[in-house]
């Protein structure tokens, strides 16, 4: 692998890539700097280096809105939806992408839709099947919208990289006595690596920062997940905005931890997944 | 590749792949299967089970402003009502009025919900959910009666009070102190008297106004500071006559009040880009001293203080739309408040809680804490040292609502937003921009 | 060859080297689950929405009154919504060139051999990770007539190009536009990146030993494998960026005035603020029939680029 060698060519595109991501990075820099401003602070210099480290917008968010208990919610409704969506998706991308038949091709453009419909505006009769069935203000009611509302992306992505994996791999383990769960499970899904690792957390930022579903079913219990939490702040006429940036910042961290992990997951699952 | 991947490859033993798959199936169906069981425990741990009437506890979902005050109100009423028990969620207006109005169509609406005064001018308005019959009839409760006949059919729907409101809001000029004093400048009485100080501030180097026109909320509150004394000075009846045909936008003081409005921008005594600039912004303009008034609603002006580091440093007046001293009117509108479901489970121990609500000593805690004037002036009420100005007008019936608090339906609000916008960005004319708020009124 | 799988689905299996479309099908039954879960989230009440908008339902009522193609008919001949259709459009179109092309020049710098790059790659997917609300917010600090934007231009002697960003309807469109691209960028390039780990360096190297030059390798090797990736990103992109809403809402509200008024947030307005909820499912409805068209074509296009495996 040519990998091995780290040559000028490296050295001068690593330098630009950085000087991008400076760039790039500055609204995120202002995002940590405002959260650790007083309000008067930010309002005489916001662009500047705070010039004191003030905590107190970290510590007043984390206690007035709870923001523990809502990091534990939001962990919940994230992972669970995030397991069946994998689960779910990546085998009707299976049946989807191999099947070849029209009727395939059909389910798979019926999927598909559900990336184009316009999901919040039809929550009323979803709203109203969730209340009937009792299930208002549980986990189980966000993590079925979830489920639902997120198979369709979870599956184009699937089906998408499916197409390109050529089938020999899984032909041979049919050829050896496996079934098609067996082949996939063992043979197809490991490959499937790099995807299942984009899925997950395209997926897990999606529901992370979903406001809207959570505050209509969650709300008025102890499970309301972060976004509801941290946009209490925002009211009618007067906003603490330091107090929903620190929580923002709190609530950022472990989203890009998972990604940071995920994505040297996704590199090396597919790489060694070739020369196996 | 893993282990058992090789073995399947080189045709291995098809016993250690069906034990080790069936294991593995097993292991996923168990999981699978232990989810459900698994969101349960959560949610025991989380204060058990499921639904959303439970225990015999009210649901409220209110506005974020209002929950400091409920929860003190609440805890006050707890102790003569202990098994008084409530389940409260806040959010803020958008997303209410969203969730709530959900949740009306899906017949789940909380007991004790957030309501708008008004026609219908604002999606979740008295005039708006009356039609729907959500809302239960609160005409009977003694704090009805105690309601200025000017304002109570704010209130009303088909005759019948829906909602409580726990005060007035006011819009005023809130003007930064040591610009005025170092300048030595009085608060201005009359129109012309605004305009000379605006340039005196102007010569000085600061903005006269800060002005956050990008949020659309923001743009109507000069406009509606200034009506009171343009429009409904001459005429408090105006928005009944609107009503009956008899005016319109365009040939009335309506016109007077966007000329002024536009009149200050042209002499330059907004911030640079206006239209770019949102509310927050011009607010932290303004407390950072860059920006000498800030037309507003006042409200929580103490806190705001506070948290910009400007104690004492702002007072409010009134700001004077016309030259006549005599005949300049303050924006005080009805502030929004609770209505209850009147096909709640919990009808009466609901309403029984709007009544005590409605008494004059917690009626002027609410009020206080929300920085509000309250509904009725009384003896024993605190008034918020900034609203102090306004009282007087207010007694003396020289105050009015906010427009849109009667008009028809919610489009003139947007409309009204949206040619000010273009005005500014010099997209339409004045006459243009009112005949346009004309035609969707009358679309009913 | 004994073949265990008799036993273990009781099926008479073809004894044929699998081409694809003869012998063993996968069945049926593993695509169950996510049909049920969509079905009841998606489509059962999509088609309850779709009924709604021959109504004139206001969203609150109980009552809802039959009115047939009215509502498309008032869609037809609504000035502004019209012209929310050609914003809508400019930006879709906009973000899904520009982003993607951004988005693989990322992936491409990060596929190499640097040393920074598993923490670069974290970095530049940081925006993503935002609320709009958020995103709105911080730029707003930058956008603003005395923000870091403006501050940067007369620092670098571009003075005379400082604008009102956000103020100016000329150019609110395009200043949206550059924020989305902004926060988006790194998901593109994520994708990518899962893309080019399937293009195997030996190739690379063959081209290289062959005389190739950089941008040869790219279009001749890597392209075509990262095809099924291109098309991924391609229409997620148009999709995305024809129902764009929270950002657009949050950065102007569709203002000023009308000029940054998109289909999303005409759908939205005329929903939860005019409390019209059969128009707006009838324009929400025209909004699906397009996106749906042009991506399916799309779709048709690039799937045809793609290398089966």
């Amino acid at each position: 692998m040519s990998h091995l060698r780290y040559g000028s060519t490296n050295m001068i595109l690593e330098a630009v890539m950085v000087a991008v991501t400076v760039v790039f990075m500055f609204p995120l820099y202002l995002l940590v700097v405002l959260s650790l401003k007083p309000q008067s602070e930010v309002a005489s210099s916001p662009l500047s280096l705070p010039q004191g480290l003030y905590l107190s917008n970290y510590t007043q968010a984390w206690a007035s809105a709870d923001l523990g208990a809502a990091l534990v919610s939001s962990t919940i409704t994230t992972a669970t939806s995030a397991v069946f969506l994998v689960i779910f998706g990546s085998l009707a991308a299976y049946v989807l992408a191999r099947r070849g038949t029209r009727l395939s091709y059909g389910m798979y453009i019926l999927f598909l839709l559900g990336i184009i419909l316009p999901v919040q505006t039809a929550i009323i009769p979803l709203y109203t099947l969730m209340k009937n069935a009792n299930l208002l203000g549980t986990y189980t009611s966000v993590v079925i919208f979830y489920t639902g509302a997120l198979l369709p992306f979870t599956i184009f992505l699937y089906t998408g990289f499916l197409r390109a994996l050529p089938r020999s791999y899984e032909e041979a383990a049919l050829v050896d006595g496996a079934s098609h769960w067996q082949a996939f499970r063992r043979v197809v899904f490991p490959l499937l690596r790099p995807v299942t690792g984009t899925v997950l957390i395209l997926n897990a930022i999606t529901i992370w920062n979903d406001f809207f579903t959570p505050l209509l079913f969650l709300s008025g219990t102890e499970r309301e997940t972060l976004p509801v939490a941290i946009f209490s702040f925002v009211g009618e006429y007067v906003s603490q905005w330091g107090l929903v940036f620190a929580g923002l910042v709190i609530s950022i961290i472990p989203i890009l931890i998972v990604y940071f992990m995920l994505q040297r997951y996704i590199i090396r699952g597919f790489a060694s997944g070739l020369k196996g | 590749m893993t282990e058992e991947d090789r073995r399947v490859d080189a045709g291995g033993r098809s016993r250690g792949i069906s034990r080790l798959e069936f294991l593995r199936m097993a292991g996923v169906g168990a999981g699978l299967a232990a989810t459900p069981g698994f969101l349960a425990s959560c949610e025991a741990i989380y204060g058990g089970g499921g639904g959303s009437s439970e225990g015999g506890a009210i649901e409220l979902f209110s506005e974020t402003s209002l929950q400091a005050p409920l929860q003190e109100l609440i805890s006050r009423y707890r102790e003569n009502h202990p098994d008084f028990k409530v389940k409260s969620s806040y959010a803020e207006t958008d997303a209410l009025m969203n969730t709530t109005r959900t949740q009306i169509a899906s017949n789940n609406a909380p007991d004790l919900m957030q309501v708008w005064p008004g026609t219908g001018g604002n999606a979740m308005a008295v005039g708006a959910v009356g039609p729907t019959g959500a809302l239960a009839d609160l005409s009977d409760q003694p704090w009805v009666d105690r309601i200025p006949q000017d304002i109570k059919s704010l209130f009303e729907y088909k005759g019948k009070t829906l909602y409580y409101s726990p005060g007035r809001a006011v819009i005023g000029a809130i003007y930064y102190k040591p610009i005025f004093e170092d300048l030595g400048l009085e608060t201005p009485k009359t129109w012309d008297e605004l305009l000379s100080a605006s340039e005196k501030i102007k010569k000085s180097g600061k903005y006269p106004f800060a002005i956050g026109n990008k949020d659309v909320v923001f743009t109507q509150f000069m406009n509606y500071a200034l009506v009171p004394s343009t429009v409904y000075a001459e005429n408090p009846n105006f928005d009944e006559d609107m009503a009956r045909g008899k005016a319109t936008f365009e040939h009335s003081g309506w016109k007077d009040a966007f000329e002024k409005y536009v009149e200050l921008e042209k002499r330059g005594y907004f911030n640079p880009d206006s239209l770019g600039t949102s509310s927050q912004e011009a607010t932290e303009m303004f407390f950072s001293g860059r920006a000498a008034m800030l037309v507003t609603p006042v409200v929580g002006l103490g806190d705001l203080e506070e948290q910009y580091d400007a104690v004492g440093k702002t007072d409010v007046f009134v700001v004077p739309g016309v030259n006549d001293p005599e005949k300049v009117w303050a924006s005080a509108g009805l502030g929004s408040g609770l209505g209850v479901y009147s096909e709640s489970e919990k009808v009466d121990e609901a309403k029984a809680f709007i009544e005590f609500l409605g008494e004059q000593e917690n009626a002027n805690t609410f009020a206080e804490m929300l920085g509000f004037l309250p509904i009725t002036p009384n003896r024993e009420m605190k008034v918020d040292p900034f609203l102090k100005t306004f009282l007087p007008y207010v007694e003396q019936g020289k105050s009015i609502y906010f427009p849109d608090q009667k008009w028809p339906n919610a489009e003139v609000q947007q409309t009204h937003f949206a040619v000010i916008q273009q005005v500014f960005a010099g997209e339409i004319t004045i006459d243009e921009a009112l005949r346009q708020m004309d035609k969707t009124y009358q679309q009913g | 060859m004994e073949n265990s799988s008799y036993r273990e689905t009781g099926r008479k299996r073809l004894w044929l080297p699998w081409s694809g479309r003869r012998g063993a099908r996968v069945p049926w039954r593993l695509v169950i689950p996510a049909l049920f879960m969509y079905g009841l989230v998606v489509i059962y009440p999509a088609i309850s929405a779709a009924w709604w908008s021959f109504t004139d339902w206001d969203g609150l009522s109980p009552q809802k009154h039959f009115v047939g193609l009215e509502n498309f008919r008032t869609f037809i001949h609504d000035g502004q919504a019209l012209a929310s259709l050609k914003n809508t459009f400019l930006l879709a179109i906009t973000v899904t060139i520009v982003q993607n092309a951004i988005g693989l020049l990322l992936a491409l710098g990060l596929d190499a051999n640097i040393k920074s790059r598993n923490f670069l790659r974290t970095i530049l997917f940081a925006p993503a990770v935002l609320p709009p609300l958020i995103v709105a917010f911080l730029w707003q600090y930058i956008y603003s007539s005395e923000g870091a934007l403006n501050r940067f231009m007369a620092a670098v002697g571009l003075g005379g190009l400082q604008q009102n960003w956000l103020g100016d309807p000329q150019i609110a469109l395009w200043v949206v536009t550059a924020t989305v691209i902004w926060q988006f960028a790194g998901v593109s390039m994520v994708i990518f990146l899962a893309g080019l780990q399937g293009v195997p360096q030996e190739l690379k190297d063959a081209a290289a030993l062959d005389g190739a030059g950089a941008f040869q390798k790219f279009w001749n090797v890597t392209r075509p494998l990262i095809a099924p990736a291109t098309t991924v990103n391609l229409i997620l992109s148009i999709i995305g960026g024809l129902k764009l809403f929270d950002q657009v809402f949050a950065m102007t509200g569709g203002g000023p005035g009308y000029a940054t008024e998109t289909l999303s947030t005409v759908i939205y307005k005329t929903a939860f603020v005019s409390g019209d909820y059969g128009y707006s499912t009838a324009i929400a409805l025209v909004l699906t029939v397009i996106v749906a068209a042009i991506s399916l074509v799309q779709l048709k296009i690039l799937r045809s680029q793609e290398v089966e495996g």
